[in-house]
């Protein structure tokens, strides 16, 4: 029987077996409050947090995982990178135990260390970012929040780069719920002034035909569309559902103006004045105001009729319900979370597996994001998807995320006071919480003309890259590595990348090149790199074994091989 | 291996990128049509995020600016405020541009400007009750930024080719062009108006084409050619992976861009017109200028650039945000009229706007929401300005141009306002109505802001 016959039947038996621990208890709990206060007069930010509860995994640990680049694939969908520690613990402990392992870590936050400085940067929640992408040891989250934050999109590029605080604090929301409740995060971030402010439902208030005005349709529509269930029926595995050949809005104008009305009422906590508020309170979720609030009947989605005269929390827990249940919900975000982590084209059978999880976990419970997250780490095609079809399966990597994970892989550490990565989305066309709209860097249905798209396939994160951005994406990895390396005489606010392991490896030169292809590639290293890397030591063979680790790392995490991951 | 040299560098490029594709007959005909034409640039100007086309021109006269401000309530731009205009076409409603649009107004009177009245997607003629009643077929999924925006700019409501107007009008010239990846170029990165033809649009920053940091030095000695040979030798490999090959395909002509199109922009250096400073579509059009001034470099009668201004989605804040949009845009418009004029190219080009939609004349407290159509504009010199073309609608909430809550039904589809730009192009009837298949849906001339 083949390793992957083996590991297939563990998968099929693992999704079937994955129960979830009770909720509650001190040690199954994931975290105990998300947005940590560190003191400042401003309160933390004060969600309704979630019970979700770790998956048991436990016939994950019979999982096979006899080879390295198994593993280094599996970390690079489950951390912002492999490292040769997170490598040989992977190798050493299986699946599993990582998987719950990550869960049980407690949370770390962007806030307290976007508040070390006593004044943030402009877009300081940048800097913390990537301090926390590279050194926290709850890699898992930090990968999902991540995800999670090109779903939930709010943006610093505008008025709220001045509020680099309150978009950590925004950012951990999505930390804190990573592994809970899909039906609280809607709420938490439905909330949050980051967002009311965002999509303008701060402020937002019901119908006034004195001075003509009638309620803003913008979070409203945006939630429907980006952040729930999208524009058209889906069918259990993320196909469209058809009728007469064409596909069916899941609303239509008159839904998106009900529930405009719902979201009226809501200021930050406590303002003196709803037009022009002195007080802005950026860490409180959003408080009702009953006197804007429409108190009228709604009609929302499926035909649900909310009673007149309810109060703007009860229409809203009413419209946040109405939304989660929409059977739109799981193959919506499970096919987010399955793009961002492992695949851009996932099969339609991966899609309504994860969509099932979605729908009901072991303990029947509904929109459980721990349990989803196993199960699209853990389910065989994310596992053997390319072993099997290498030609088409993966994805192609986020720059950013290329740059942090060279960061681990050598040990660099952007944790210096005096590092400052705020301008990085010029040269690599994104950064954390810095999309140019709503609607994210790039469109989930993206597809590159040429091949990708003569073959049909998806391919989101080329829609970031051009005949521009390339260069100043691979211009960003030849400064941080032949220039900015710990040996080279760069300041140590540039996050060096350490290869002093790589140098010693200089005239033995298998060992040097695997060394490279194990950190930088996810798989072994074609005959092309390998020339070339060869031709590369033979012209730098008068120089220093520095200069020629310098051209090597270069050479790899330049490659195409490396902008890929599988 | 070692000799490598500037002159294989470019080869390489010429060859597997830029040279010149098999004509098509179609191309044939037009390569003949054209070997004596001029030089003839579209410059696509979008205003992303939906632009409030209606407190842009504004309709500045009694009943019709009473209808508007009743509407807009205290979002309405104010009737002293209005630039009054004078279109040459007497019998059109009296209309004013808004105020921060001043710089515009002096080629608005020139003739170099000409508006294009209440613009919108549609497949087929509409009024307010076939929408209601869906008597007609429909825009799939209005109001929805992506939806619409995507609509405007592919014109393909059958999804017969999944690309946009602008990369299939490329097609049909690429091939009569010396580069063909030079015909569609943006400023912006991808887009759906350049996007999904047989050639990709190429894209350059208003920076200009930035070079690759260490690898930029050709010269034969440089201690930089090994480390770019290797570099461009891996790019040439026989990848399986769809991904690997698109990336490494791109990669290349990012090196081509970089290469070629870098070096003759520097040779170029900066135009005279200064540029104005903090003005990012300016800056755009900077760059646009900058590439028309090369192109008999590379010998291109026919290009289509794209260009983009963001900010337009004013649910929130209008009053602030609106004015300053505005100055942006006729700042960077009049900027843009002065370097063609510098560049003796000012009847060789045309800029038209484009947007996700118009917005509602109704108010959410401080700004408005998606909406439909919308009031648009073209530029240059070919243009017969001074004008408003297509109807003025009714801007009453509940008036007879509302399809709801004050989101008015376009009386000119995009594709009539497209059609004009493509005849101006050269491109015939038949052609025109095969790229275009709603067009056929909409009886009469269309717009004739070209005569």
């Amino acid at each position: 029987m083949s390793a992957l016959n083996r590991l297939l039947n563990t998968t099929i038996c693992l999704i079937f077996t994955l129960t979830v621990a009770a909720c509650g208890s001190s040690e199954d709990t994931l975290f105990s409050a998300p947005g940590i206060d560190t003191g400042s007069a401003s309160a933390g930010y004060n969600g309704t947090g979630s019970n979700t509860a770790i998956p048991s995994l436990g016939a994950a640990t019979a999982m096979p995982l006899d080879d390295d680049f198994e593993a280094i694939r599996f970390l690079h969908r489950a951390s912002f990178g492999p490292t040769e520690t997170t490598t040989s613990a992977l190798l050493e402990n299986g699946y599993a135990e990582y998987i719950t392992g990550q869960m049980q870590l407690s949370p770390t936050f962007l806030l307290p260390v976007t508040r070390e400085r006593s004044s943030p940067r402009w877009l300081e929640h940048i800097n913390s970012w990537f301090k926390t992408s590279v050194n926290a040891q709850d890699q898992l989250r930090q990968r999902v929040a991540y995800a999670l934050s090109q779903f939930f999109v709010v943006s610093g590029n505008g008025e709220l780069g001045q509020q680099p605080a309150a978009l950590a604090n925004y950012y951990d929301i999505l930390i804190a719920g990573s592994f809970g409740n899909f039906r609280d995060l809607l709420e938490d971030i439905t909330l949050s002034p980051v967002m009311g402010n965002y999509l303008s439902m701060k402020g937002n208030q019901k119908s006034d035909a004195d001075n003509k005005i009638r309620p803003d349709e913008n979070y409203a529509r945006e939630l429907l569309q980006l952040f729930s269930i999208g524009l058209v029926e889906l069918n259990l595995n993320g196909t469209q559902v058809l009728e007469n050949n064409r596909p069916v809005p899941t609303y239509n104008q008159d839904t998106v103006e009900n529930f405009a009305r719902v979201f009226t009422g809501w200021h930050f906590k406590d303002v003196d004045d709803w037009n022009y508020p002195s007080n802005e309170d950026w860490f409180s979720p959003m408080q009702p105001y009953e006197a804007r609030h429409d108190k009228g009947e709604k009609t929302l989605l499926n035909g649900l009729v909310v009673p007149a005269g309810q109060t703007a929390q009860q229409d809203l827990e009413a419209a946040l319900d109405n939304i989660f249940n929409h059977p739109n919900v799981g193959p919506f975000v499970s096919r987010h979370l399955i793009r961002q982590l492992v695949t851009s084209n996932p099969s339609p059978q991966y899609i309504e597996r994860i969509a099932n999880i979605f729908n009901r976990d072991a303990n029947g419970q509904r929109g459980n994001l721990a349990a989803v997250v196993a199960a699209i780490l853990l389910d065989e095609e994310a596992l053997y998807g390319y072993e099997r079809d290498p030609a088409n399966f993966g994805k192609l990597r986020e720059p950013i995320i290329r740059l942090v994970s060279l960061w681990r892989a050598f040990n660099a550490n952007p944790d210096h006071p005096d590092f400052d990565y705020t301008w990085i989305r010029n040269r690599l066309s994104q950064a954390p919480l810095q999309s140019p709209s709503v609607f994210n860097f790039f469109s989930p249905t993206f597809s590159q003309p040429g091949m990708l798209r003569d073959q049909g396939l998806l391919s989101p994160e080329f829609q970031i890259h051009n005949e521009s951005s390339m260069v100043t994406i691979t211009s960003t990895l030849l400064a941080h590595s032949i220039w900015r390396n710990n040996l080279s005489d760069t300041d140590p606010s540039m996050a060096p990348v350490n290869i002093s392991e790589l140098v010693k490896l200089d005239g033995q030169t298998d060992e040097q090149l695997t060394y490279l292809a194990r950190l930088t590639l996810g798989k072994p290293m074609s005959e092309g790199i390998k020339k070339q890397a060869l031709y590369l030591l033979e012209e730098r063979r008068n120089t220093s074994a520095q200069l020629r680790a310098e051209e090597l790392l270069f050479l790899f995490i330049s490659s195409p091989e490396a902008a890929v991951q599988r | 291996m070692k000799e490598y040299t500037r002159r294989k560098f470019l080869n390489l490029g010429c060859k597997t990128i830029l040279g010149a594709g098999l004509l098509s007959s179609t191309a044939a005909r037009l390569a003949n049509a054209q070997s004596n034409d001029h030089y003839r640039a579209l410059v696509c100007i979008n205003l992303n995020g939906g632009n409030d086309g209606f407190n842009m021109l504004v309709p500045a006269g009694g009943a019709a600016y009473r209808e508007y401000h009743d509407s807009r309530g205290h979002l309405a731009v104010g009737e002293a405020d209005l630039l009054k205009l004078s279109p040459t076409t007497p019998n059109t409603t009296e209309v004013g541009l808004s105020p921060y649009m001043a710089q515009l107004k002096p080629l608005f009177d020139q003739g170099h400007v000409a508006f294009q009245a209440n613009v919108g997607t549609l497949v087929e003629p509409a009024t307010p009750d076939d929408v209601r009643n869906e008597s007609v077929q429909l825009p799939e999924q209005l109001f929805s930024h992506h939806d619409q925006a995507r609509q405007w700019q592919k014109i393909d409501h059958h999804h017969h080719w999944n690309s946009g107007w602008g990369a299939r009008t490329a097609d049909v010239f690429a091939a009569t062009q010396p580069y063909p990846n030079l015909a569609a170029i943006s400023l912006v990165g991808s887009n759906e108006w350049q996007s999904g033809g047989e050639q990709s649009a190429f894209t350059i920053s208003s920076e200009g084409v930035p070079s690759y940091s260490g690898m930029h030095d050709l010269s034969e000695d440089s201690w930089q050619l090994p480390r770019r040979q290797a570099f461009i030798e891996l790019l040439h490999q026989n990848y399986e992976n769809a991904f690997e090959r698109s990336y490494a395909q791109l990669q290349t002509r990012a090196l081509v861009l970089s290469t070629n199109v870098g070096a003759a922009l520097d040779r170029l250096g900066d135009l005279q017109t200064p540029t104005p400073q903090n003005n990012a579509l300016a800056e755009q059009l900077a760059m646009v200028a900058k590439l028309i001034a090369i192109k008999d470099e590379f010998r291109m009668t026919r290009q289509l650039f794209y260009v983009d201004l963001h900010g337009f989605d004013t649910h929130d804040d209008q009053l602030r945000v609106q004015p300053y949009l505005y100055s942006q845009l006729a700042e960077a418009l009049a900027y843009f009229h002065q370097a063609l004029l510098e560049l003796n190219q000012l009847d060789n080009v045309v800029s038209f706007t484009s947007s996700d939609f118009g917005r509602t004349v109704s108010s959410n407290g401080d700004g408005t929401d998606h909406g439909w159509g919308n009031h648009h504009l073209v530029m240059g010199g070919a243009v017969h300005g001074a004008d408003v073309y297509g109807t003025m609608p009714r801007l009453a909430v509940k008036g007879p141009d509302d399809y709801r809550n004050g989101r008015i039904v376009p009386t000119t589809a995009v594709s009539q306002y497209a059609a004009a730009q493509l005849r101006w192009l050269g491109l015939d009837e038949n052609e025109i109505n095969n790229l275009l298949p709603s067009l056929k849906n909409f009886p009469g001339a269309g717009p004739s802001f070209f005569g």
